[in-house]
């Protein structure tokens, strides 16, 4: 039990969400599915600010994005069948069913743990959140860490948005897990973007190193115009153990993470090669 | 805080602390409607309750996400002379030793099949990732689940 | 009707026994009923809660309780100050106890970061955590040691009281010490064709991970009696030791067990019932406490970390000549299980390979800073059968025959006995076993065929990164401790035909009450529907030492039997009197007692009717106790199939094949259930449980976040198989099955291993990284 927690609050309009984050500062935050301020138990919260009139738990579509609402929880993004089930499929290897039934995308986002799927998914196809703190931002995923690690501001997180893939694109998401309800030791997302068996374009995206995700430069460097074939594959995830940035934790060992970088990126194109 | 919202098919409310969880403010007022130690990261299972139809694990939800939903918990499944068939089915296949963690199983498969009355082995085993079961070893579980879902194609 | 058939002769044909009668507290479970400790309501309850030890090793110098006891709603604090200070074990176990007595409610000093310091009670569970945050105590910090082989050197002494008992030499930090050599072991192995020198075992600390953590509720009842209601496997010790550590009498003490959440050993245990008692009688209010899932890793019981050294010599046509066993056990900062898990982990073990002139067992448990290791499913023998079946392998390796044929040569069998059993019990020297039932060839047939063993033997099938291996161990287990356990029953009729059944026996959710009940019901001859069972309650129930040492089907169902006999004998005494006929033409048939040759009968309904009211009335009931010389072993082999990830180092369990001879089956859905349960807790065992400690003695894992069980998605395909045989001791032909199948999994799927790319693992757990580097050093190509 938070048993600071005095009041909540259920804003009918962004602004006034604002505002009582405002007026609360660190007394006051957002629950999004509220897993993670469950657990958390911050003595300092005093008051909760529910998003449940806001409305953000639409998944639209038209013709460049998808727009996924933030209170959206992550079994409903389950519903969301782009890259040949290849999205659907990473959306369900995260947490287990019951909890995907709580969690939601814009929680998991703003709390942005280094090792989370999510951050590592929606990073490798290129997703932008809006946020919302007076006026709009549209950022990267990347841009959005930042943002969060920068600015003096309170933010919403409004909504987040999926680029739509035509088919020649295909998407590989791995972790790396000790049993099947665990978070991953190491993940990674793969994005091709393929014109016949030629690499048009690629996003290597390696999480759970066990910092934020990152790209693989080289790897990707390397894939561009090539044709992926066995000899190719096996040559990225040479160099794919030899430049990734990972280090030690108390799961995992640095030279450990280094092989299973490579593996992971062997996989994931092998699974798109043999999409093709 | 007065919550309002109905559980197993009765409309209730409850003075609750603004900051507590479902499973504190259950076991506060039904007391043992619910199992679990309240770890608060749902890592078990055994909390777990049907919020419209979606089994998610008590420990971890607010009370202020509760208002107005359906909430439903084993006694909303059966009873002793009444009970369901998943019910049934797991007493039959030897899916219970302890117990401990059957009622949050059974609301998960609940949900498991109120979303997808067909599910494969695979889902059910899928379902079933949510659950710590340290007695069964999860196998007569499964077949619990298999043998409930021919009885229900079967018409029984 | 369900047969036990021996080599195509049907022995027995049984009614109740072998059938899948309904699980007594199924339907109850199923639907959530208020079964377990916490499901009741008492009102003007206390929250207790146990402050501890930050520090490995400390002396207590001074506790404040001043800011805490200001808090409005803090009701008690308990501490070495106004405790009383009465020296006692804390394991569950037959009275003397073969462990030390070197635990005090509170002490002044803490021996691992965990240990009690003092205890809060108060009005609710955030007032008690909001005044332990505000007790200050003065620590003076002492050197301490984590390395039992460090421990031994005695340059930290981590019990030096003078008021404590049963320490075999506290100067070096060793609770227990055992050395039983037979025959002349050095000679043997140095004639041996065949040996296997000195390899070394390491076993890793795992936790029981009950569902239900250790919770207890106390209370006074209307007449002033201390009422325990706990989550406890041993009512009766817990009584017992309450009784002597509280300096409360005996007779005002009840303890219940009502349904409880998952056991496996850890609740085999003193562990927080005593707190919550003595701040009852204090404080005159119920007192409740359950641990936190961090608190139950840390702060209840282990399974003992251990290091294993063991030779093993055989001539040349593969008779084994001697086996040497040595074992380490760390057994934490008490002694409590201690001295039995040492000894059982050499006399559960060495026993299985009778025919070796010579044999020796040598161990030691010792203490040291860190967690206490206790009670768990195996008791000592999961850790033994590691390095004894590991070695068996690497022996077969050796002198290139199949693993298989080198068990078949070499294990026990019907008829047969080993000098250990004499010279290795309890904690101390044990009782002279013959091997009346075993069907152990014939398991290890049927599971070899079942696991394809020649198909993947040796071949090392590759499939892209993924190489593919076979493995299997054997193993025996016990039932019961010969002459110790001890259990009563008692039966008595009712008015309407039905029995009642009162048992000791303590079920923790195996479904002891369910197959006593099957027990009674195929002994008298009545419908187990017709009985109605209450167990585990010092004052109604009769004595049961509990549920361990894998005791409650052969000794508790012993009981059962003989007080089912009983009454029989009296019901149809009883009816002979009232229908004038001689006893031996009566029968019990069809819930009533029928005259064999006229076809009369008299309901049990009438029976119980006129023997209450009309007819030289008496109340019809019988009382019974077990306890027995012998202890049938059950035996089992493992067989399983595993493929390897060289890429990662993962191993993948693909199919798993136990073949279990545990006598006659009772409840077939149960005896599975316990089966597939131990092999899922030993996969873990193997592959991914594992406590992680700092240098300074912190638990760095105490969660499920990174204590990894298995779930329904990593389980194997698991395939049980029984081969009935019928013991001559047991009730019905019954031995048992709650412990043997946990000690398979570690030494069969590390023998899978060694078949894939011939690496030995010999350390647990074998996690892929574990794995992944051994693959590297040996310079095997991917």
């Amino acid at each position: 039990m938070l048993k600071n927690v005095k009041e909540c609050f259920y804003p009918e309009s962004l602004e006034e969400c604002l505002k009582l984050l405002s007026d609360f500062k660190e007394n006051g935050d957002i629950v999004g599915g509220g897993v993670d301020i469950v657990w958390r138990e911050r003595k300092e919260l005093e008051y909760l600010i529910y998003l449940d009139k806001l409305n953000l738990n639409y998944i639209k579509e038209d013709n460049n994005y998808i727009s996924i609402g933030a209170t959206n929880t992550l079994d409903e993004l389950e519903k969301i069948n782009i890259l040949n089930d290849s999205f659907r499929n990473a959306i369900k290897s995260v947490a287990t069913p019951i909890l995907r039934n709580v969690i939601t995308i814009g929680g998991t986002i703003v709390r942005g743990y280094s090792w989370s799927d999510i951050l590592t998914i929606f990073i490798t196809l290129e997703g932008k959140v809006k946020v919302f703190d007076g006026e709009e931002n549209i950022l990267s995923i990347d841009e959005f860490l930042q943002y969060k690690k920068n600015s003096k501001k309170k933010f919403v997180l409004t909504e987040i948005d999926l680029p739509k893939f035509d088919d020649s694109y295909h998407f590989s998401y791995i972790r790396f897990t000790r049993t099947g309800n665990d978070i991953p030791l190491i993940n990674e997302g793969v994005l091709v973007k393929l014109n016949g068996k030629k690499v048009e374009k690629v996003n290597i995206i390696l999480g759970g190193r066990p910092g934020f995700p990152v790209h693989l430069d080289e790897v990707e460097k390397f894939l561009l115009n090539k044709e992926l074939d066995e000899n190719v594959i096996n040559l990225s995830k040479e160099m794919a153990t030899k430049t990734s940035e990972v280090q030690d934790d108390m799961r995992l060992s640095m030279d450990y993470r280094k092989n299973l970088s490579g593996v992971l990126t062997k996989r994931n194109l092998i699974k798109i090669m043999e999409e093709i | 805080m007065i919550i309002n919202f109905i559980l197993n098919g009765e409309e209730v409310n409850y003075d609750a602390y603004p900051g507590e969880t479902l499973f504190e403010l259950l076991r506060r007022y039904h007391h043992y409607e619910v199992k679990g130690n309240n770890c608060k990261t749902g890592e078990c299972g055994a909390c777990t309750v049907l919020i419209d139809d979606k089994p998610i694990p008590s420990c971890t939800l607010l009370v202020g996400k509760v208002i107005g939903k359906r909430v439903t918990t084993i006694k909303g499944i059966g009873d002793i002379d009444n009970p369901d068939l998943i019910q049934k089915s797991f007493v039959e296949e030897g899916a219970i030793q302890c117990g401990y963690c059957i009622p949050g199983i059974i609301i998960s498969v609940e949900g498991l099949l109120r979303k997808n009355p067909n599910p494969t082995k695979d889902d059910i085993k899928e379902a079933l990732s949510s659950h710590i079961c340290r007695c069964t070893g999860y196998v007569q579980q499964i077949e619990a689940v298999e043998k409930a879902i021919q009885k229900i194609k079967e018409g029984k | 009707m369900s047969k036990v058939i021996k080599e195509e002769k049907i022995i027995k044909e049984f009614n109740t026994v072998g059938k899948n009668v309904e699980k007594y507290d199924g339907l109850p479970l199923a639907t959530g009923q208020p079964l377990f400790t916490d499901d009741i309501f008492l009102p003007n309850m206390l929250y207790a809660k146990i402050m501890t030890s930050p520090y490995p090793h400390a002396e207590i110098v001074e506790i404040d309780e001043s800011e805490a006891l200001k808090i409005p709603g803090v009701r008690i604090i308990l501490s070495y100050k106004n405790t009383p200070r009465i020296a006692h074990t804390t394991a569950g176990q037959g009275y003397p106890e073969p462990s030390p007595y070197d635990h005090f409610m509170f002490d002044k000093k803490v021996r691992f970061i965990g240990d009690r310091v003092c205890a809060v009670g108060g009005d609710s569970i955030e007032i008690v955590e909001e005044a332990i945050s505000k007790i200050k105590v003065t620590y003076k910090e002492l050197p301490f040691v984590l390395d039992p082989e460090e421990a031994i050197k005695g340059d930290v002494i981590i019990h030096s009281e003078d008021d404590i008992s049963g320490v075999y030499d506290k100067n070096r930090n060793i609770i227990s010490h055992v050395e039983i050599p037979i025959g002349d072991v050095e000679n043997e192995l140095k004639e041996s064709f065949y040996k296997i020198e000195e390899e070394i075992y390491f076993t890793q600390p795992v936790q029981h991970t009950p569902i239900e953590t250790h919770i207890a509720i106390t209370y006074f009842d209307e007449y002033g009696n201390l009422i325990v209601r706990s989550s406890t496997q041993v009512p009766f010790h817990i009584r017992r030791i309450l009784s002597k550590i509280l300096e409360f009498p005996m007779k005002k003490i009840r303890v219940i067990k009502p349904r409880i959440g998952g056991g496996f050993g850890v609740k085999q245990e003193l562990l927080i019932e005593d707190i919550c008692s003595l701040m009852t009688i204090r404080t005159k209010r119920p007192v409740r406490m359950e641990l936190t899932r961090k608190e139950e890793f840390i702060s209840s019981r282990l399974r003992h970390p251990s290091k294993i050294w063991i030779r093993i010599g055989a001539d040349k046509d593969g008779k084994l000549n001697v086996i040497d066993l040595k074992v380490l056990l760390n057994n934490g900062g008490y002694g409590t299980h201690g001295p039995t898990v040492l000894f059982n982990s050499g006399s559960k073990t060495l026993p299985l390979y009778n025919k070796v002139k010579a044999v020796r067992f040598i161990g030691d448990a010792v203490y040291t800073n860190l967690p206490v290791s206790g009670a768990f499913r195996g008791y000592g023998a999961t850790n033994g059968y590691f390095a004894l079946e590991s070695a068996m392998d690497d022996l077969a390796n050796l002198m290139g025959i199949d693993p298989i044929e080198l068990r078949k040569i070499n294990h026990i069998s019907e008829g047969e006995t080993s000098p250990i059993f004499e010279k290795l019990g309890e904690g101390k020297e044990g009782i002279t076993q013959y091997i009346e039932s075993s069907a152990l060839s014939k398991c290890i047939e049927i599971g070899k065929n079942e696991i394809e063993w020649e198909k993947w033997r040796g071949k090392r099938v590759r499939n892209g990164n993924l190489v593919r291996g076979v493995g299997m161990a054997i193993m025996m287990q016990g039932s019961g401790i010969p002459l110790v356990d001890m259990a009563g029953a008692r039966a008595k009729l009712n008015d309407d035909g039905t029995l009642h059944l009162f048992i000791g026996a303590t079920d923790i959710g195996t479904g002891s009450d369910t197959i006593l009940a099957q027990i009674l019901s195929e002994e008298v001859g009545i419908p187990y529907e017709d009985i109605k069972v209450y167990s585990s309650d010092t004052d109604f129930t009769p004595f049961d030492t509990g549920a361990y040492a894998s005791s409650t089907t052969y000794i508790s169902g012993g009981a059962v039997k003989r007080a089912g006999n009983e009454i029989k004998r009296k019901i149809i005494s009883y009816a002979s009197k009232l229908m004038n006929e001689n006893p031996e033409n009566l029968i019990i048939k069809e819930r009533s007692v029928v005259n064999i040759i006229t076809g009369e009968k008299i309901s049990l309904k009438e029976i119980g009717e006129r023997s209450f009211y009309d007819f030289e009335q008496e109340q019809i009931e019988a009382s019974a106790s077990f306890v027995s010389p012998k202890s049938p072993p059950p035996f089992a082999a493992h067989f399983v199939l595993i493929d390897l990830d060289l890429e990662t180092g993962k191993i993948i369990p693909i199919k798993y094949v136990a073949v279990n001879d545990i006598g006659v089956i009772i409840h077939p859905n149960l005896t599975k259930g316990q089966a597939i349960g131990s092999i899922v807790q030993g996969l873990g065992f193997a592959l991914t449980e594992e406590l992680i400690y700092s240098k300074k003695g912190v638990m760095l894992n105490p969660s499920f976040l990174d204590y990894k069980l298995l779930t329904s998605v990593d389980i194997p395909e698991i395939n049980v198989k029984f081969i009935e045989t019928y013991d001559p001791t047991g009730p019905f032909g019954a031995k048992s099955v709650a412990e043997i199948n946990i000690n398979g999994p570690a030494p069969a799927i590390r023998n899978a291993v060694l078949d894939a790319v011939g690496i030995k693992l010999n350390s647990l757990p074998m996690t892929p990284e574990k794995v992944f580097k051994a693959i590297l050093n040996s310079g095997i190509k991917i």
